[in-house]
């Protein structure tokens, strides 16, 4: 499989309070073409520095990275012919037509004008905004606005996108839309996806694979699963049962009781099944089953929090 | 260099200046009504026989054109940053230089619009007939104004992304530093030494003393023109690696990610 991603060794130094410190220090890492990569990390982590830096907009100190072979800091031109990128905080000017907006930037992308009509259709019918075509920029809501904007994201069929927290401001009805468009995209067009968010049940719906990135270092790297079993290395059974009986044989097998339901922690690769097994051996009417797994946001916090 | 990509940032600049309604007002109602003012100041100065009034005219005129060329392309330039989308735009394969004719030429054509519509109503109004029987000199003012107020402005846009948003407002005190300095009512030889010395070197210097000369003498000699046309093609010549390095320094300096 092709690299899409290829960074190396990429540091970059910022003032802060006259005194120099790193935004990002030595990170390297790679990404699959085809793949939906999550960046995850604190406020200030330097998330969105590297994204400026993959956009060509902020040179590294030191290292470089490529983008599908090209190399960002010498190919600049090309990169920007074959990326694209959003952030939260992307606007266009308030007195143009939506329409009129997409056109421009289909101009600016060289796109054929054959073509144009039906990109600029296909997505708004996807992103359901082509009532919005003829609207100007300023009379639209936030929401509205994040939509042109993720159109205006794929207008070049980039291979590679860039998106800086991309759904921060929508609703949850465009929230979903959102990632539905961001998976359809990715599977349709095999869209490579750089993607950054603080909502961690986007990043755990969108991403396999995650950089956690922490004081402008990376401090974990691999697939979600990975990631919180190494974190988690035992997850929770909880079974309700319609009476408790022998509290001392539970208490011996590793259970805790609470009223009538029983708790347990088994390690990630325990088969749970063994417990109901072991109850109904016991004559325990078993009435309720489930396992909790940590999420996402519980390795955030954990992240953050083992830190300190 | 992609005509398709200048030409589309034309067409939506223009879309958004026609929307902008103080622009208007800039374009065509301050340059008209400075007309106006200065053409009765010459309809009552001619009875008093004062030829200078011309002068005066003439001059404010070309004042107000270099005025507005200056701060038109300037505004051109700055507008993607003041509405947050240069961001956008710097992040597509739209190059630099590209974006520079594109912006330019606006400012270009909107001063020059704005230009004609006050030369028509000096004629109209006040009998104004100079530029008839001058009209090469007054090509030759026009290019030279154009020419500079487009290099001014490139420079001023390279200092604030250099500098930061903050420092803003160097592009509208820089547009009344070279007015002040290039003299237009009075001779250079009234400035202090240095200052004449620096007025020299501004491009705009030299059409204000044709105009003076052109008035007086009903010539003007041809070494004032090719130095004001010189100086400002050096002016243009500065202006865009200067443009190019800005940019460079601040994807370096981690500004151009602030200024969006
Ligand atoms: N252009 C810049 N100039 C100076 N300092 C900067 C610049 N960009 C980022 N920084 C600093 O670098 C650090 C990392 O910022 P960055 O924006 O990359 O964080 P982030 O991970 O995206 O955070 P958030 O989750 O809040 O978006 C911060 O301390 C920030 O203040
Ligand atoms: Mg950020």
């Amino acid at each position: 499989m092709t690299t899409a991603v290829d960074i190396r060794d990429i540091s970059k130094k910022f003032k802060r309070n006259g005194k120099e410190f790193y935004a990002l220090k030595d990170i390297s890492f790679k990404i699959k073409e085809g793949e939906i990569f999550g960046l995850l990390g604190p406020n200030g982590a330097g998330k969105s520095t590297l994204i400026n830096i993959l956009t060509t907009i902020l040179l590294p100190d030191k290292g470089t990275a490529k983008i599908f072979g090209y190399d960002i800091i010498e190919e600049r031109q090309k990169i920007l012919e074959t990326i694209n990128s959003v952030s939260g905080e992307t606007r266009f000017h308030w007195l143009l037509k939506v329409k009129n907006i997409l056109k421009f930037y289909l101009d600016v992308y060289d796109i054929p004008s054959e073509k144009k009509k039906d990109r600029i259709e296909y997505l708004a019918e996807m992103l359901e905004m082509k009532h919005l075509l003829n609207r100007t920029y300023r009379t639209l809501s936030t929401g509205e606005k994040m939509r042109v904007t993720l159109v205006k994201s794929l207008l070049n069929h980039p291979k590679l996108v860039l998106y800086d927290e991309p759904t921060v401001g929508l609703d949850p009805d465009i929230a979903v839309k959102t990632r539905e468009l961001v998976k359809e995209i990715n599977k349709r067009e095999g869209t490579t996806i750089l993607l950054t968010s603080h909502y961690m049940g986007e990043v755990e719906e969108l991403c396999k694979r995650i950089a956690f990135i922490d004081g402008g270092r990376i401090s974990d790297i691999g697939t979600v699963k990975k990631l919180k079993s190494k974190k988690f290395p035992t997850y929770r059974v909880k079974i309700g049962v319609s009476e408790i009986k022998n509290k001392e044989l539970l208490k011996k097998h590793g259970f805790k009781m609470n009223r009538k339901t029983l708790t347990k922690e088994l390690e990630n690769n325990e088969d749970p099944s063994e417990l109901i097994r072991f109850l109904v051996k016991n004559n325990y009417d078993v009435i309720s089953f489930e396992t909790e797994h940590p999420t996402l946001e519980d390795y955030f916090l954990k992240m953050t929090r083992d830190r300190k | 260099m992609s005509l398709r990509r200048i030409s589309t940032i034309i067409r939506r600049d223009i879309e958004i200046m026609l929307n902008l309604k103080w622009k208007m007002v800039e374009t065509f109602y301050f340059p008209a009504t400075m007309t106006v003012i200065w053409g009765f100041f010459i309809l009552w100065s001619q009875e008093m026989a004062f030829e200078g009034a011309f002068v005066l005219l003439t001059v404010n005129m070309f004042w107000s054109f270099a005025y507005q060329s200056q701060s038109g392309t300037n505004q051109q330039i700055m507008e993607d940053r003041w509405t947050e989308t240069f961001r956008q735009v710097v992040t597509t394969p739209l190059k630099a230089h590209e974006y520079l004719i594109g912006k330019s030429f606006i400012g270009v054509l909107f001063s020059l619009l704005s230009f004609i519509f006050v030369i028509v109503i000096a004629y109209v109004f006040f009998d104004y007939t100079l530029f008839l029987n001058n009209w090469v000199y007054f090509l030759v003012f026009v290019s030279i104004v154009l020419i500079t107020s487009t290099a001014i402005s490139i420079l001023v846009s390279s200092l604030i992304t250099i500098l930061g948003n903050e420092y803003a407002f160097i592009s509208w005190t820089t547009t009344q530093l070279f007015i002040l300095f290039s003299a237009p009512f009075f001779p250079v030889e009234v400035y202090p030494f240095v200052i004449r010395k620096i007025s020299e070197f501004i491009p705009y210097t030299w059409v204000f003393e044709s105009i003076r000369m052109l008035v007086d003498s009903g010539y003007v000699l041809p070494s004032m023109l090719s130095r004001g046309l010189v100086l400002s093609l050096v002016f243009l010549g500065i202006s865009i690696p200067v443009y190019s390095k800005s940019y460079k320094l601040a994807r370096k300096n981690g500004r151009l990610v602030k200024i969006w």
